[in-house]
């Protein structure tokens, strides 16, 4: 740069009463200074987004619990037949089918 | 993001040696507000005030933007006294503060006012131009170009050190300067 271009100038000093104004600030912020001043924005928004993905993997794993709990109550309360006592012999019956049926495809195999 | 910019800073620091009078006093009011002295910032403002505002007002053109700026890079310093203390070059650190406060606050406004005076009448000796037209040929330079041509000639840095503070390449800061130069020669018809 030809220095003779800036000869007899200077740049503009800050205005008088700017100096109180931001020690005052500075002073007033350090004291109520927290931690996230103290992150830029690209750090925060790795914290949001951290933040967010915790949140949704626990609304999904809630959700699951809660639904697979929900149909386990609800096959119980299921009535197959809409007589108590009736119900729970063709629930045995059927258990003891499903058992067969088991038994008899183990031998067809070892055969 | 602090943490990185200073790393930058401290990264150039280590190949710079420059013991200059005023650095030495600026490290010395930086290891005291490490220690979490905010005295220390009365003695910063004295020593550096006038170059930050004056960078924030020529990246800026703006004189509200520019107070504004310098009072961020006040208030960053008093949030967080520790990482005074890991600065090893405060000079530089400071300006590129002042820089990216600049930057932030221009964004936040999305106007370009430029309607400030970049260089008043000093007493050094009779100028070469007229302060009006100096003032309008560097208010029709680009924001960037304008803000290398005062690091380069009132802060006295050099190219690297430029490089380091806006955070671009040296090249492209050579480059901004050399643009600019060659826009205020044409202005002035020198």
């Amino acid at each position: 740069m030809n220095n003779d271009f800036f000869v007899g100038f200077r740049p503009p000093s800050p205005p008088p009463g700017l100096r109180a104004r931001v020690l005052t600030a500075a002073r007033s912020s350090n004291s109520r200074s927290a931690p996230w001043p103290l992150l830029g924005r690209f750090e925060l928004a790795w914290l949001g987004a951290a933040l967010v993905l915790i949140a949704a993997h626990g609304i999904l794993f809630a959700v699951q619990t809660t639904g697979a709990a929900a149909g386990e109550v609800a096959r119980a309360q299921v009535p197959l037949t809409g007589d108590p006592p009736l119900d729970v012999l063709v629930t045995a019956e059927a258990r003891r089918w499903a058992q067969e049926c088991r038994r008899n495809l183990l031998t067809e195999v070892e055969q | 993001m602090a943490l990185a910019l200073a790393e930058r800073v401290e990264a150039l620091s280590v190949q710079i040696d420059r013991p200059d009078g005023r650095d030495q006093q600026l490290l010395a009011a930086f290891a005291t507000l490490g220690q979490g002295d905010l005295a220390a910032l009365e003695q910063l403002w004295d020593l550096v005030a006038e170059q930050l505002y004056a960078l924030a007002l020529w990246r800026s053109g703006s004189r509200q933007d520019a107070e504004d700026a310098v009072q961020d890079v006040f208030v960053r310093l008093a949030c967080n006294p520790a990482a005074a203390s890991r600065v090893r070059w405060p000079r530089a650190y400071l300006l590129a503060m002042a820089h990216r406060a600049t930057v932030d606050r221009m964004r936040r406004r999305r106007t370009d006012p430029l309607e400030e005076a970049f260089l008043v009448p000093s007493d050094e000796g009779p100028p070469t131009f007229e302060g009006r037209r100096l003032n309008e040929a560097l208010a029709a330079l680009p924001a960037p170009q304008r803000e290398v041509v005062y690091l380069r000639h009132w802060a006295d840095l050099s190219f690297k050190e430029i490089a380091a503070v806006t955070g671009v390449p040296t090249f492209t800061a050579a480059s901004r300067y050399r643009l600019a130069v060659q826009r205020l020669r044409s202005s002035l018809g020198v």
